[in-house]
């Protein structure tokens, strides 16, 4: 029975000044005193649950306050490489700061006897939108292969923060419409969900960057870099890897394809070698390298394999453009 | 002395000249998962190792799973992640077999030939035995293999939620070009 007069008091609302603070159910017990005391609950989870875990990216806890901390993205930028895909705006979780602040102003106006409106509004509607980013942004994981499914990652934190948020919206007081309070609930969760849709077709649009234009990282000599990798080729793996190389030497090899690509090689004496591949773009200026020509060429490294085929380590290097030709 | 020498010239050259391995590192494998929701897990590495041996009709391919170069930055991620091919861990996709009745393909002159390959493609640790169909092409002196086959991708236990909700094909076409 109390459940239900909680339920009623939370979703029915007064339709007139006269019934401001009367309900028409048998809500004798639930008066405004009340509400402030489900007000102040619901502030208090909200702000505890705000600093537990939230979810679980294989076995990193992340907190709800990562996000403003900035840790959120830098922890899936160096664990599965998903970075923020808007660097540019990285200051805008910031805002998210706000729902500590304001729990803890909320929690202070109702014990003052204050109007805690608008905030628990904005408290609520941003915990909500940091809730949505949270599954929205994990279920993007999953598809890197972190976790299997969304339940399994989300943490109790999580849950407690969005009921906590729901309940904080629907007992705000003085009592607003009803409407009002279905605006503020949709409003954190929908814009969160609008901007990601947004961010996702700007990553899925986005195109490698012309290697041309890119500044390498390295500078080597096609054998010192054969012996790098030699030497120790997990090592040199995790130095070049998908990173823009520039590799300086004699080419050993140019094959040109009969759909206008064309490879060239590197090669030492030992038979490892280090293999360029060219779109067909790139046709007009390599149609004069040759065997024996000096040249510096670059790429983004795709790292080493031996090669059980030729008994020898071979380096390739995707997305290439000639440097420059140092001699002919 | 002299003549030990001329005589073993003369064997390299010839070794050399008659060899009935072939290899390149310049084959092309191409990948394309497309399905009518995503237009974009499809890609391409065209310095894949490759060997014929004309007289047995052994054939092997090697493939760096990282050198496969997508249009899309996010897309290669996936590729490589843990949930397609964990490129940091199985770093190479091979196949080796064998090609059947490679006594009728006339190496010494120009024809096209169709040819069956049997043998055990290798991804993510996981072999399984394949029967691949595809072209023999002899022309001026060179061979030229070429073959469009579909991967079953739960064979290799690619399985995951892209592949569920049909943004990647579960049986993606797959091109080896490959010339020696």
């Amino acid at each position: 029975m109390f459940k239900h007069r909680i339920f009623a008091f939370m979703l029915s609302q007064p339709i007139g000044k006269a019934s401001r603070y009367i309900y028409q159910m048998n809500t004798s017990e639930i008066t405004p005193r009340n509400y402030k005391w489900f007000s102040a609950g619901s502030v208090a989870v909200l702000l505890i649950s705000f600093f537990l875990p939230w979810v679980s990216w294989k076995d990193e806890l992340v907190n709800g306050f990562f996000m403003p901390a900035g840790k959120f993205f830098s922890l899936s930028d160096q664990n599965f490489g998903l970075s923020n895909p808007f660097p540019q705006f990285g200051f805008a979780v910031n805002i998210f700061w706000l729902i500590p602040f304001l729990a803890i102003l909320i929690f202070v106006f109702i014990f003052l006897k204050r109007k805690t409106i608008p905030f628990t509004f904005i408290t609520a509607a941003l915990s909500l939108m940091l809730a949505m980013i949270f599954v929205l942004f994990s279920r993007t994981l999953i598809d890197l292969g972190v976790g299997s499914n969304i339940y399994s990652m989300l943490k109790p934190g999580i849950y407690l923060h969005t009921i906590a948020a729901i309940t904080l919206i629907l007992t705000s007081f003085p009592v607003k419409k009803y409407s009002t309070k279905i605006i503020w609930l949709a409003m954190g969760p929908l814009l969160a969900y609008g901007g990601y849709k947004i961010g996702e077709k700007y990553v899925m649009s986005q195109n490698f960057s012309n290697t041309e234009t890119l500044i390498a990282e390295y500078s080597v000599n096609a054998i010192d870099l054969i012996r790098e990798f030699a030497a120790n080729d997990s090592m040199a793996n995790k130095k070049y890897q998908e990173k823009i190389i520039s590799v300086n030497g004699n080419v050993s090899q140019v094959e040109r394809m009969s759909d206008s690509t064309t490879n060239i090689r590197f090669d030492d004496i030992t038979g490892s070698y280090i293999i360029f591949s060219f779109d067909k773009e790139h046709l007009n200026n390599l149609k004069d390298i040759k065997a024996g020509d000096s040249l510096s060429l670059k790429g983004s490294c795709s790292g080493s394999i031996l090669s059980q085929i030729l008994g020898t380590t071979s380096i390739s290097f995707k997305r290439s453009t000639l440097n420059k030709i140092k001699q002919q | 002395m002299k003549k030990t020498i001329l005589f073993l010239g003369f064997l390299i050259t010839t070794g050399s000249l008659f060899a009935q391995k072939k290899t390149t590192t310049s084959a092309t494998v191409s990948f394309d998962a497309t399905t009518s929701k995503d237009a974009l897990p499809k890609a391409e590495n065209k310095a894949v190792i490759g060997s014929l041996d004309t007289q047995t009709g052994e054939l092997a391919f090697e493939a760096a799973v990282k050198n496969f170069s997508f249009s899309n930055p996010m897309m290669q991620d996936h590729f490589n992640g843990d949930n397609w091919f964990k490129s940091d861990k199985y770093p190479v996709f091979s196949f080796t077999g064998k090609i059947e009745k490679i006594g009728k393909v006339k190496f010494n002159k120009n024809g096209s030939y169709k040819v069956t390959a049997v043998g055990k493609m290798k991804i993510r640790d996981i072999s399984k035995k394949e029967k691949i169909e595809g072209f023999i092409t002899i022309a001026d002196g060179k061979i030229k293999i070429a073959t469009d086959f579909m991967l079953k991708l739960a064979d290799y236990n690619i399985t995951g939620a892209p592949v569920e909700a049909g943004k990647v094909s579960k049986t993606p076409k797959v091109r080896v070009l490959a010339e020696f």
